[in-house]
Formats: structure tokens, sequence, C-alpha cells
């Protein structure tokens, strides 16, 4: 109570600094959400690559390749010595603008063959209804961000690129990329993918070969990239071959380097508003003088001081970082509901990125408390009584 | 009784620029049985309250030794002076120095709480100081709230939560009105008669130093007599 008092004798002061510490820590949870969930996608995407090799056309990076290939390379595919089963995959746009520039994945179509039954171990969970089976035409399960944006509900009927599907499934939320992802039959997705091409070249194209990418699953005891070469060498330089290392090199060093620079924007933030909490204890010891000197007059020790100020900086950064994961979560929980980022939630405000900010800034009011706390223990007693 | 206070061959000189120093104690011998009262007189800048500063352990001499019961304090580190300065010496000052933000009970018992007492202790000593010195009702309050005498008495209780052996007061009257006076110093020699507390007075006020049984004169850093009770031994007696 008394270090509050002692931090609010100067309210305005107080407040101007604790609020260089709030602006520090909001930033760092607005930008440090983004970076959660950006990281949590790259996460899923690393683990459902984790065990393929995927194919998609050369001019196409595998795994957000959406260029027309045809699905008859799957059967050249599944000749490699370790590979035990392909699957097509078609995945294109729900929608052909996208409306909001989103940091995530874009809502997509996905459908496979169901060759990949048994073999693919990447599960999503049901929140409602059934999965989809080969036999499912006219029929789609849709992920947890696209439920309100398309009126989903199971049994209902929903648009998609102007054909009506009946909703049998709605999955649990699992902030990756299924998320915004609406699941179809390989005929269907393929009826409608044609559609979305130019005339020109849809025209060349057979429907029923139809893909996008096809997936391979190793032996068991098969690294799967180990595969990547004798896939390559099997199909030539038309296709593009990528294993789980690939991938990850793809997204996981740009993520990191992205990491980095959001990160250290927040810090520098929040350093400058540890500059201010310097600048705040260093004025107040400096006023405080002659409180030192009655302190140390009555018995207070060197150690009894420093806590003293050392502890009033610690709420300044302790208060600052309160307020600032409070508003951070009003912003993140606000623009998240409001879906001006799209149908893909922008932000992920995780417990450690919550839990880090406050005691980031916790530390930093100690550390910036240090200084002027340590000149105020120092201070000669009689001297300070003298100052006026 | 024995000695509360012995000082021998005590200097201090302050600079106050680059060249120039004053020379504020020129080698005190002085010493104080315990139980007595001693006023500390003399104009001002002739080192009274530099006296007080090195008795109380708040500053260090340049030259000679200074014991409390028994225990040399002038050689003991900064941590362990503190640590005797906050048990066994207590300060009144002129100015009351009381802190503003805190109330009368958390002055008082603030002293308790750096003397290595509990906070509950603390509290439950300073509430019982409050009330012996008259302040019961007027605990909670803050400094500003206070008149100067109640201020005054508020540093009294402080200055008694650890039960100091010595309690030093430095013109311990010198804010406060002649009414308001007295009751201090009825208040000051009733816990040196009740309680046996040994007590230095610096004052300019004769009146004040008239209550006290000793009283020592000094003048240019120098000791230049004593009114009678303990002894003053000039450096060149000693030697």
């Amino acid at each position: 109570m008394q270090t509050l008092r002692n931090v609010f004798r100067r309210k305005t002061r107080a407040l101007l600094t604790i609020f260089g510490i709030t602006i520090g820590v909001l930033a760092l949870v607005v930008t440090g959400s983004v970076a959660e969930k950006l990281q949590l996608l790259v996460d899923g995407g690393v683990e459902y690559y984790s065990d393929k090799v995927i194919v998609t056309d050369g001019s196409t990076f595998a795994g957000f390749g959406m260029s027309p290939i045809s699905s008859e390379v799957l059967e050249d595919a599944e000749k490699v010595d370790g590979v035990a089963r392909g699957s097509v995959t078609l995945n294109f746009l729900l929608e052909d603008d996208v409306q909001t520039i989103s940091m995530g994945t874009p809502p997509m179509v996905e459908a496979t063959d169901f060759r990949d039954v048994g073999y693919e171990t990447f599960e999503l969970a049901l929140a409602e209804g059934r999965d989809l089976t080969a036999a499912d035409s006219g029929k789609v399960t849709v992920g947890a961000d696209l439920v309100s944006q398309l009126g989903a509900e199971v049994g209902r009927r929903v648009r998609i690129r102007a054909r009506e599907f009946e909703v049998v499934g709605i999955y649990e939320r699992t902030l990756t990329a299924p998320d915004s992802t609406v699941f179809m039959t390989l005929p269907d997705a393929q009826r409608l993918f044609l559609k979305t091409l130019p005339d020109a070249v849809a025209e060349n194209l057979e429907r029923k070969t139809l893909a996008t990418s096809i997936v391979l699953f190793a032996d068991d005891g098969v690294d799967p990239d180990e595969l990547v070469e004798a896939v390559s060498d099997e199909l030539g330089d038309s296709y593009n071959v990528q294993g789980p290392a690939g991938f990850k090199e793809f997204v996981q060093e740009p993520m990191q380097i992205f990491n980095y620079l959001i990160y250290t924007v927040a810090l520098i933030a929040l350093v400058v508003g540890g500059l201010s909490v310097i600048n705040t204890m260093t004025i107040s010891v400096s006023e405080r003088t002659r409180e030192i000197g009655i302190r140390k007059a009555i018995g207070a020790n060197r150690l009894a001081i420093l806590r003293q100020f050392v502890a009033e900086a610690a709420v300044i950064g302790l208060l600052g970082g309160l307020i600032g994961l409070g508003l951070g979560y009003l912003i993140v929980e606000a623009t998240n509901r409001s879906g001006v980022m799209g149908a893909t939630q922008l932000f992920l405000l995780t417990p450690r990125l919550a839990i880090g900010s406050v005691a980031f800034s916790l530390v930093l009011g100690i550390l910036a408390g240090l200084w002027p706390s340590w000149h105020a223990a120092r201070l000669d007693p009689v001297q300070a009584l003298r100052y006026e | 009784m024995g000695l509360a206070l012995q000082m021998e061959g005590v200097t201090r000189r302050y600079r106050l620029g680059a060249d120039n120093y004053v020379d504020a104690l020129r080698g005190v011998d002085l010493s104080v049985e315990a139980g007595d009262m001693v006023a500390i007189m003399g104009p001002s800048g002739s080192g009274k309250s530099t006296l007080m500063h090195i008795a109380g352990g708040l500053d260090t001499p340049d030259s000679g030794a200074v014991w409390l019961e028994g225990t040399r304090i002038d050689t003991l580190s900064d941590r362990r002076l503190t640590a005797l300065r906050s048990r066994r010496i207590g300060f009144v000052f002129q100015g009351f120095n009381l802190l503003p933000a805190l109330t009368a009970l958390e002055n008082t018992a603030l002293a308790g709480q750096y003397g290595g007492m509990s906070r509950r202790q603390a509290s439950r000593r300073a509430t019982e100081l409050l009330a012996l010195l008259g302040l019961g009702e007027r605990a909670r309050h803050r400094p500003s709230e206070l008149s100067g005498g109640e201020q005054q008495r508020v540093a009294i209780a402080r200055a008694l939560m650890n039960e100091p052996c010595l309690l030093m007061a430095d013109e311990p009257t010198g804010n406060l009105d002649s009414a308001t006076s007295a009751e201090i110093m009825t208040e000051l020699e009733r816990l040196n008669r009740e309680h046996g507390m040994t007590l230095m007075l610096v004052t300019h006020d004769p009146g004040v130093a008239a209550l006290c049984r000793r009283r020592v004169e000094m003048h240019d850093g120098s000791i230049v007599g004593d009114g009678g009770g303990g002894r003053v031994v000039s450096a060149e007696a000693d030697a």
C-alpha cells in the first residue's frame, strides 16, 4: 500500500510513466499475438507435411500449388520404391476476390480422392456432424472459421462458387489452415475448379484427372525426405517435389525473421517505456532526498532503501504491463470478432505471451529502477537530511 | 550507571569548495552518563548538530573515537552502524521530519520495521506509544493534519519505537510556540525521569537547557563549557 501511495504521490507523472510501459506492452501483446498465430499456422503446416512428399506443378512451390496438374502422374509416383501410397488433392480459393489482406491462409476449398485414408495422420476433430466420404457428392464439411461467413449448420445448404452444398460436418477449431477450409469430394471440387480457370486453359484440361497436388506417403521406416530425389527423377522437371525438410526450410526461416522483426519493434517500444521509468525514478529520488535522509536516520539500511525504490519501479512496470495486456486483449478480441481481417482470426493471445509480456514489463521496471534506487541507497544521511 | 556515550578527540572537517574547509569539530572529548539529560548549546555553526550526528552514528569522524554503551561505533561498517542506529538511538529533529505520505501510526511504526519488528508488532507498539503520548485519536492522521506539537510528539514516539539507550533531539522545540514547547519538554523530561532514557538535546533556548541536568557549551567546533554532571576532558588533559 505504501509503495502504491509513493508511486501515485505525483499522479500525472506516475500515470504518464505507466502509460509509456503500457504502450510497449500493448505493442508486444498485439504484434506477439500475430506472431503466435502465424507460428501456430506454420507449426500446423510443418506437422501436416512431416510425413509426406508433395508433388505440384513445376511452377509452384509444393504445398502452395494451385496450378492444375493431371492426377495421372500419381501412377508414376507410386512406382517409386519406398512410396506406400499416393493421393490426389485439389485446392483452390473459396472466392476469387479475397476481400481483405489476410495474414493467415485465405479461405480455401480442398478435396482428396480418399486414397489417403489410413495413411493420413493429421486428423481433424468434428465439432458437429460427420466426416465426408467419397460418396458424399453435393456435400461439404466446414472449418470453424468459415461457419459464420457461410452461415453453415449441419443439415443446411451453403453456396460455394454459385453451387449449393449440404453441410454434413463442422470441425473443431484447430487454429491452423483447416479452420478456413471447406472440404468436398474430388469430383465436386474438380467441377468447381474448372469453372475458376480461364476458358483457354479449361478447354485443354480433362476434368476427371484435374488436381493441384499429389500427396505421397512413405513406406514404414522410410524417411520421406529420402524419397524426394527418386520421385523427382521419376516425374521429371515439370513437377516440383518437396519433402518435410523442404517445407520446413520454406516456411520456418521467413517466419523466424518475421518473428524477430515484430518482437524487435515491440521490444524497442518497451525499452523506451523503460527509459521513462529510469527518468521518473531518478526525479523521484532527487525530490525525495530528504525523505531518504529521514528514513536512514530512523534506521533504514541501504537494502531497505534500495528495496523501497525498486518496489516502486516494479509497481510502475507491473501496472503498465497489466494495463497493456488488458488493452491488448481488448484489441485482439475485438479485431478477431469483427472479422475485419477476413474469416481467419489474425491474433492469438496465448497464456505464454500474456504472462511473458507482464513478466517482462515487471523485470523491465525493476531493472530500470535499479540505478536510481542504488543511487538513493548510497545517499549520505546527513547530507540528505540537509536537503531542502 | 555506565557511560551511554563517550567521544575522544573527535574531529570533523567539511569541504565547502575546492580549497575551502570548515572544521565543524576540533578534537571534541565528551562523556555522557546513562540516564543523564544533557543540553548542547552554542551559536549557529558551533558544531552542535555535527556532534549529534556523529554521536548518533549518522556521520563518522575524520579522527578520534566514539563509543556507544561501550561499543566503538566510528569504525563500524555502514551496515552494522545502521543496525546499531536503528536499535539503540532515537532521533528527534527540529522540523519533525515526518514522512508526509504516511499517517502518524505508519510514521511511528516504520522505525520499528527498520529495527527488525514485524509489521504487526511495529503497528501494535506504535499504537501504544502514540496513546502514551496522547495521540491515540490522531494515529490515522497524516502530518499535514496535525499541529506542530502533535507532529513533534509523533516524532518522539517514532524515536522511542526500538527502546533506544540514547535519544537525541536537535532543537526539538525550535518550531513550536512556548506553550507547546513546554508540553514537549515535559514529555522528554518524563521519559528521562521515569524511564531512565539518556537524552541529548541540541538547543538555542536557555529555557530548554535549564530543564536539563547538564549543559555543554560549544563554540567553533570545540566544547568551551560544561554546566555540571558528566565530565568534559580536554585533549591535552586526556593525553
